[in-house]
C-alpha cells in the first residue's frame, strides 16, 4: 500500500515538474528596492519627465517608484540582443538598427546601457568616433562615473580624442587622475601621455607614461603599455635610457603582448 | 659596478633600518590637504625618476611643482640634492645645503641626504664628516623629538662603516643608536648586533685589546640573556662559545654550549613551530662548531705518531663529529651552515677512511634529499634575483656533491646567475663545460645538459640581449646535435634573425634545417621562410626553386595557393612575365574549377577568396606587360582590358581597385580611345578619391605607363602635368618627382623637384617644411645624379643654411661632401682647391656627428674614400676602404650594399696597391655573410686573383707612398 501511495508520488511530481519545464516561463521582472525589499513587475515603464518608474504587479497594482528608490532592475535580457550581438563579427551595419531599437525600448531598463555599449563599440571599429561618444555620453546619464567599467571608460576617452573634443577629453582625464581607482587614474594618464604625444608634446607623454611606471607600480595591468611607449618616444629622441626601460619590460612582463611587440621589433 | 654595489648595499641599509626602527616616515595621505598630497607625490614621482636614472626629467618635474608650489622649496630640496649629485654636481648639492636654515631638522636630514649621496658615489671620508658633524651636536644623546631621527641616521652609518670595513666606526655608531634610547625590542636586537660586532674585533685584536671587546661582549651577552629565551639568547651562546674558542679554551667552549643546551632546545622547539623558522635556530651554528673542535682534535690526534693508540677514541670522536654535520646538514639544511657541514663531513669521512678508519658516509639517497633542499634554496636566490648569494650556494654544491642527480641543471642555473650578473666570461665558461662533457654523453646526460644550456639562452632572451642568446644557442647547436630541440633552436635562431632583418644570417640558418632535417616537420616552414629571405634580399631567382619545393611539400588546401602566388609574384618581380602569367591563371583555375579541393571551412574560403582576388588582378597586369610576338599585343591587351573589368565587376572595394581602374584607363589610352580612357579616370575619382591615382589622373596613368614598361610615352605624360602646373599641388608635383628619379629620369625629376619648390613657396613656413625640404634634398639628388655638382652645391648649401639640423641632415651632407670633392678635383687652382676638398671633409665630419646605425657608419667611410680618391690620396682611400671590408658585418641586410660598393670601388684599388690580404679577407667575409649576393662570381675571382698575387709578389706592408696603411 505504501509502495503503490510512493509511486502515484512520484508519478504526480514527474507530472508537475514537466509541466514547470513545458509551460513557457512568465517574464516576470523583478524591481530591488534600495530598502531591500522586491517587486515582482509584470510590466515596468520608465517616465522620463517624473523620473520615475511605473511599476505594474502581478496583481495588477500600478505603482510609482521614484528613480532615488531603486536599487536595480533585473530584467529578462531582450531576445535581439543576442542576434545583433551574433551580427557584429559578421554584419556590423544591421545590427546598428536593432541594438537602437533596444535602446528606445530598454530606456533607463538595464539593456538600454547594453546596447549602448556594442553601439559605442560597433561605431569605433567602423571609424564613426563621434557617434561611439555619443553613444558613450547616452550611456553615462544614468550610471555614475564611479561604477562605468574601465573598459567602457576608455573606450569613451578614445572615442573622444578620436571625435577631436579635447577640451572634454582634458577634463574628464583629470578627474580620473583626481579621484579616480588607481587603475583608472593609470589609465587615465596613459591616454593623457598619448595625447600629449600626438600633440608632439614628446617630454610631457614621457612624464606621463613614467609617472605610471613610477607612482603606480602596483597597477601592473597598465606598466607594460606606459613602458613601451615611453621607450618607443626616447628611442624617437634618441636617448639611450629607453634600452633600461625596454629591459624591465622584457624581464618583469615577459608574457604581455608589448613585450611581445618589442621581441618582434627586436 | 662599484658604485652599483655600493647602491644595492646603502638599499639594504635603508630597509634594514626601516626593519629595524620599524616605521615609515610618510604620512598617511587621510591627513594631508589635496595640495599636500599632489606635492608629495610629485616629489615621490621625481625621486623615482632620480633612482631610475631619469635625473634631467626629475629636475623638469621639481621646477614646474615650485613655479606651480613655491612653499614646496624645503620638501623639494631633497630631491633636488638627488639631482645634483646623480649628475655628479656635488659642489652645487652642497651650495645648496649651505643656504637651507641652520639648525632645523629639515636642514638636518638634507644634510644627511647629501651624505648618504656622497656615501653612494664612493665618497666615504665626505659622508662621514657629515655624519660626525650631525652626532657632534648631541654628545650626551639626542633631544626627545629627533630621537628616531638621530636613532635611524646612527643605525644606517653604522651598516656604512661596516660595509667599508671601519668596524671600530660601526661600533661607535652602534653607541650613538643606543643614546636615541630606541624602544626595548629595538634595544635587544641592537646590543645584540654589537655584541657580534666586539666578538669580530676581539678576534681580530690581542691582548688586552682582545680582552677589553670580549669582556664588553660579555656583559652585552648577560644583559641580554636576562631578557628573555629568545633567539638573541641563543646566538649569545654561540658568542660566548666562539669568544672560548678564539681563547683556546675547546673545552671551555664545549661546556658553554653545553650549559645552556636545554634552552637552545626551547628556542629550537618554538622555531620548529613557524615556518621556515629552522633557518635561523642557533642550535646550527652550535653543532656545527662542535662538529668543527671534534674535526680539528681527530685530525690533530691522526697527525701524532702514536695514533695507533689512540684508534678506538678516534673511531668515537669521529662518529661525533660526523654527526653533528650530519645533524645540521639534515635538520639544519635550510640554514647558511648547511652547506659547509655537507662539505666538511664528506672530507673528513673520505680523509678518515683513507687512513684506514672505517666509518660510514652519509647515504647516497640522504644525500640527494639534503642536496635537494639545498637547490631549492639556491633556486629561491636566484628567483629573488640575488644572484652572487645563489651562485656562492651553487658553488658549494657542486664543489661538494659535484655527481648528485641535478648537479647539470643546477650548473645551467648558476650559468643564468651569471647571466644576470653579466658575467659573460662566466657564462661562456659553464656553457662549454655542459657541452664538451655531456654533448656525447648518455642520452639523459645530453638532454639535460642540451636543456640547461638553453635555460642560459632564454635568460639573455628574457634581459633583451639577442646577440649573447644567439652565440649560447649557436654553442647548442655545435654540442648538442642530436638534442630533441636541435632543429627547433636553429629554426628559432633563423626567425629572431629574420625578425631583425638579418636575412642572410637567417637564411644559413634555414638551410641548415634543409639540408640536415629534411623529415623534421619544421623542414616545409623552412623551405617557405628560406624563400622569403631571398626575397626579401632581392634573389628572387633563388626563392623560386624552393617556392616549387614548399608547394609539392603541401597538402592541396589554401596555403598551397597562397604559396603558388608568392611563386607567381617572385616570377612577376623577376619580368619573368609569362610564368608569372601562368601561375596566376593556374591560382583562378583551381580556385574557380577546384574550389572545394582547396579548403571548405570559413576560414579556407576566406583565404581563397583574398588570393582569387590578388591573382585576378596581377594576371590583368601580367597581360598588359607582355610585347611579343607584337602581334599579339592587342589581343593581349584585350584580355588585360577585359580581366581588369571583370576584376572590379567582382571586387569594386578592393585594395587594388584604383590600381586596375588606373591600368584599364591606361590600356585604353594605349588604345587609342581617349574617350573610355577618360571614362575610367573619372569613375575612379568617384570610386576611390582617397586614393593618390583618383588625386591626380595624369599621375596615375604616367605612373601606370612606367609599370607596364612604356617609359617614353609615360614621361610624355608627366611633363605634360607641367604645362598644367596650376592644377596640381605642391605635393603632387613632390610625389611624381620621387617617382619619376626612381625610375631614373633624372632631368625630368629635376623639373617636378623645382616645380614643387616654387609651388610651395607662396605658403607660410609652417606649410612649406614638409614640401620644401624633401624637394630641396630630391633637387640635389637630381642634379647629382645629372653631373650637375655646382648645382646640386648651391641646393644643398640653401637647404642647410634655412635648417641645419634637420631629418635630412645627414643625407644632405653627403651629397654636399661629394659635391665640393667632384668641384675641387676639377679646379686648376691649389688653394682653391685644397679649400673645396677641406669643405669636403668638414661635410662629411658634420654627417658623422649625428650617425649612430651601421649603414650610415658604413656609407660615411665610403664617401670619404671617394673624396680621397678623387684628392688623388690613394693611401687614405686604401684606408677607408679596407675599415669598411674588415670592420662591417656583410650580412647586416643594411650593410650589405655598401659593403658591395666598397668591394667594387676598392679592391682595383686595394689589388693596384698590392693589398692582397685586405682583398682575400674582404672577400672571404663577403662569400661568408652573402653567398647568394650580388657580386658573388666578382667576389670569388677577386679573392683567386688576390691569392695568386700574394703568391707572385711580395706583401704589401706599406701603403702606395710609404706611409702605413691607415684603418688596420
Amino acid at each position: 500500500m505504501n509502495n503503490r501511495m510512493d509511486w502515484a508520488r512520484c508519478v504526480v511530481g514527474g507530472m508537475l515538474v514537466l509541466c514547470a519545464t513545458g509551460l513557457p516561463a512568465m517574464a516576470l521582472d523583478v524591481v530591488q528596492l534600495e530598502n531591500g525589499n522586491r517587486i515582482q513587475a509584470k510590466e515596468i515603464l520608465w517616465r522620463e519627465s517624473e523620473q520615475l518608474y511605473r511599476v505594474t504587479t502581478i496583481d495588477e497594482v500600478v505603482m510609482p517608484i521614484p528613480k532615488a528608490q531603486v536599487a536595480r532592475l533585473d530584467i529578462a535580457k531582450p531576445p535581439e540582443l543576442d542576434k545583433a550581438v551574433a551580427m557584429i563579427a559578421t554584419k556590423p551595419a544591421g545590427a546598428i538598427p536593432i541594438l537602437e531599437d533596444i535602446v528606445v525600448k530598454y530606456r533607463m531598463k538595464v539593456w538600454d546601457n547594453e546596447a549602448l555599449k556594442l553601439l559605442a563599440q560597433i561605431h569605433m571599429a567602423a571609424n564613426e568616433p563621434k557617434k561611439a561618444a555619443d553613444c558613450l555620453e547616452n550611456f553615462m546619464k544614468s550610471v555614475s562615473k564611479a561604477d562605468v567599467p574601465a573598459e567602457v571608460m576608455m573606450l569613451y576617452w578614445k572615442s573622444l580624442q578620436g571625435a577631436g573634443r579635447a577640451a572634454v577629453l582634458k577634463k574628464e582625464l583629470d578627474d580620473v587622475v583626481a579621484a579616480g581607482s588607481r587603475e583608472m587614474a593609470a589609465a587615465a594618464m596613459v591616454m593623457r601621455g598619448n595625447i600629449n604625444r600626438e600633440a608632439g608634446q614628446k617630454e610631457a607623454a614621457v612624464l606621463d607614461y613614467l609617472r605610471v611606471v613610477i607612482l603606480f607600480e602596483n597597477v601592473r595591468s597598465m606598466q607594460p603599455e606606459a613602458l613601451f611607449k615611453a621607450a618607443e618616444i626616447l628611442d624617437e629622441l634618441r636617448d639611450a635610457r629607453a634600452d633600461e626601460l625596454k629591459k624591465k619590460l622584457t624581464q618583469e612582463y615577459k608574457d604581455s603582448e608589448y613585450a611581445a611587440k618589442l621581441s618582434g621589433k627586436i | 659596478m662599484h658604485n652599483r654595489m655600493i647602491g644595492v648595499c646603502l638599499a639594504f641599509c635603508m630597509t634594514a633600518a626601516v626593519q629595524v626602527f620599524g616605521q615609515e616616515t610618510a604620512a598617511p595621505a587621510s591627513n594631508l590637504s589635496p595640495e599636500e598630497v599632489l606635492i608629495r607625490d610629485e616629489l615621490k614621482f621625481a625621486t623615482g625618476l632620480v633612482s631610475m636614472n631619469f635625473p634631467d626629467y626629475a629636475d623638469k618635474v621639481v621646477e614646474a611643482l615650485l613655479r606651480k608650489y613655491p612653499q614646496a622649496k624645503p620638501q623639494a630640496a631633497a630631491v633636488k640634492i638627488k639631482v645634483l649629485t646623480s649628475r655628479g654636481k656635488f659642489d652645487e648639492a652642497e651650495a645648496l645645503v649651505k643656504g637651507m636654515p641652520a639648525g632645523t631638522l629639515d636642514t638636518q636630514a638634507m644634510r644627511l641626504a647629501l651624505a648618504d649621496d656622497f656615501y653612494l658615489w664612493g665618497q666615504m671620508p665626505k659622508a662621514k664628516e657629515y655624519y660626525e658633524l650631525f652626532f657632534r651636536q648631541y654628545p650626551s644623546g639626542p633631544p626627545k623629538e629627533i630621537a628616531s631621527f638621530y636613532g635611524e641616521s646612527a643605525y644606517r652609518y653604522a651598516q656604512m662603516l661596516m660595509f667599508a670595513g671601519d668596524l671600530a666606526g660601526a661600533l661607535q655608531a652602534y653607541r650613538y643608536v643606543l643614546l636615541s634610547k630606541p624602544p626595548a625590542g629595538i634595544e635587544r636586537t641592537i646590543l645584540t648586533e654589537m655584541a657580534e660586532l666586539l666578538l669580530k674585533l676581539g678576534e681580530k685584536a690581542s691582548g688586552d685589546a682582545r680582552k677589553k671587546y670580549f669582556e664588553e661582549a660579555k656583559q652585552i651577552c648577560t644583559k641580554i640573556q636576562w631578557g628573555g629565551t629568545d633567539v638573541a639568547f641563543g646566538k649569545t651562546v654561540v658568542m660566548l662559545a666562539h669568544m672560548e674558542q678564539i681563547n683556546g679554551n675547546v673545552a671551555g667552549a664545549r661546556k658553554a654550549i653545553n650549559d645552556y643546551l636545554p634552552m637552545l632546545k626551547e628556542i629550537d622547539d618554538m622555531l620548529k613551530e613557524t615556518p621556515d623558522g629552522l633557518r635561523f635556530s642557533p642550535m646550527a651554528e652550535c653543532r656545527y662548531m662542535l662538529g668543527v673542535m671534534a674535526e680539528d682534535e681527530i685530525r690533530a690526534v691522526v697527525g701524532r705518531a702514536d695514533a695507533k693508540v689512540d684508534r678506538a677514541r678516534i673511531v668515537d670522536m669521529a662518529k661525533q663529529a660526523l654527526s653533528h654535520y650530519r645533524t645540521v646538514l639534515i635538520r639544519y639544511s635550510a640554514s647558511s651552515w648547511a652547506s659547509e657541514a655537507g662539505r666538511r663531513d664528506d672530507a673528513l669521512a673520505t680523509w678518515l677512511s683513507g687512513k684506514g678508519f672505517a666509518v660510514s658516509k652519509l647515504p647516497r639517497e640522504e644525500l640527494a634529499k639534503v642536496v635537494g633542499k639545498l637547490l631549492i634554496e639556491a633556486k629561491t636566490l636566484y628567483q629573488q634575483q640575488d644572484y652572487k648569494s645563489a651562485i656562492s650556494k651553487y658553488r658549494v654544491i657542486l664543489n661538494t656533491f659535484p655527481g648528485i642527480p641535478g648537479a647539470i641543471g643546477a650548473m645551467g642555473e648558476m650559468g643564468r646567475c651569471y647571466a644576470g650578473l653579466r658575467d659573460t666570461l662566466s657564462v661562456k665558461a659553464i656553457s662549454g663545460f655542459l657541452g664538451e662533457r655531456y654533448g656525447r654523453g648518455a642520452t639523459n646526460e645530453m638532454e639535460e645538459a642540451g636543456s640547461a644550456l638553453l635555460s642560459i639562452a632564454a635568460e639573455y632572451e628574457a634581459m633583451g640581449d639577442t646577440v649573447l642568446a644567439g652565440e649560447i644557442n649557436a654553442a647548442f647547436s655545435r654540442y648538442f646535435p642530436k638534442h630533441r630541440k636541435a632543429v627547433v633552436v636553429v629554426f628559432r635562431d633563423a626567425e629572431a634573425r629574420m625578425r631583425a632583418e638579418n636575412y642572410a644570417e637567417a637564411l644559413a640558418c634555414f638551410n641548415r634545417i634543409i639540408e640536415r632535417f629534411p623529415t623534421d616537420r619544421l623542414y616545409v616552414d623552412a623551405l617557405s621562410r628560406a624563400a622569403y629571405c631571398h626575397a626579401m634580399m632581392g634573389a628572387h631567382s633563388n626563392a623560386v626553386p624552393l617556392l616549387l619545393k614548399y608547394i609539392d611539400s603541401l597538402a592541396t588546401g589554401p596555403e598551397q595557393i597562397a604559396a603558388r602566388l608568392r611563386l607567381a609574384d617572385s616570377y612577376r618581380v623577376m619580368e619573368e612575365t609569362v610564368p608569372a602569367l601562368n601561375e596566376y591563371v593556374r591560382v583562378i583555375k583551381n580556385l574557380t574549377e577546384e574550389a572545394a579541393k582547396f579548403g571548405t571551412s570559413a576560414d579556407d574560403t576566406a583565404k581563397n577568396a583574398k588570393s582569387m582576388e590578388r591573382a585576378m588582378f596581377w594576371r590583368s597586369v601580367c597581360y598588359s606587360r607582355l610585347k611579343k610576338p607584337e602581334d599579339q599585343v592587342p589581343m593581349y591587351q584585350a584580355k588585360a582590358i577585359e580581366g581588369f573589368t571583370a576584376f572590379l565587376a567582382k571586387y569594386p572595394k578592393s585594395e587594388h581597385g584604383a590600381s586596375a581602374l588606373s591600368g584599364l584607363g591606361t590600356l585604353y589610352f594605349l588604345q587609342k580611345n581617349p574617350k573610355e580612357a577618360e571614362k575610367v579616370f573619372m569613375r575612379l575619382e568617384k570610386e576611390f578619391p582617397d586614393s593618390e591615382q583618383a588625386k591626380n589622373a595624369k599621375y596615375a596613368l604616367g605612373t601606370s605607363l612606367v609599370s607596364i614598361g612604356r617609359m617614353d610615352e609615360a614621361v610624355k605624360v608627366f611633363e605634360s602635368m607641367l604645362e598644367l602646373a596650376d592644377k596640381f599641388a605642391p605635393a603632387q608635383f613632390l610625389q611624381a618627382a620621387h617617382y619619376l628619379f626612381g625610375e631614373d629620369q633624372f632631368e625630368t625629376a629635376g623639373k617636378f623637384y623645382q616645380q614643387a619648390i616654387k609651388g610651395i613657396e607662396p605658403r607660410p613656413a609652417a606649410e612649406q617644411r614638409p614640401i620644401w625640404e624633401p624637394a630641396m634634398v630630391g633637387l640635389a639628388k637630381s642634379q647629382a645624379a645629372s653631373g650637375k655638382w655646382a648645382e646640386a652645391v648651391k641646393t644643398l648649401e640653401v637647404l642647410l643654411g634655412k635648417y641645419p639640423n634637420t631629418g635630412f641632415t645627414v643625407e644632405a651632407n653627403f651629397m654636399l661632401a661629394r659635391g665640393y670633392a667632384e668641384q675641387a678635383a676639377k679646379e686648376a687652382d691649389a688653394g682653391k682647391r685644397r679649400a673645396m676638398f677641406n669643405k669636403a671633409i668638414g661635410a662629411i665630419n658634420t654627417a658623422r656627428k649625428f650617425i649612430k646605425e651601421p649603414d650610415l657608419r658604413t656609407r660615411a667611410d665610403f664617401e670619404t674614400a671617394q673624396i680621397e680618391l678623387l684628392m688623388g690620396d690613394k693611401a687614405a682611400a686604401q684606408a677607408s676602404f679596407v675599415r669598411i671590408l674588415l670592420l662591417t658585418d656583410p650580412s647586416n641586410v643594411k650593410v650589405a650594399p655598401w659593403y658591395e660598393k666598397a668591394l667594387e670601388g676598392g679592391v682595383p684599388l686595394l689589388m693596384e696597391l698590392k693589398a692582397f690580404s685586405d682583398v682575400v679577407d674582404g672577400c672571404q667575409a663577403y662569400l661568408r655573410a652573402c653567398p647568394q649576393g650580388r657580386l658573388v662570381d666578382k667576389a670569388r675571382k677577386w679573392r683567386d686573383q688576390a691569392k695568386t698575387g700574394m703568391i707572385t709578389n711580395q706583401p704589401a706592408a706599406t701603403g702606395a707612398e710609404g706611409k702605413p696603411a691607415a684603418g688596420k
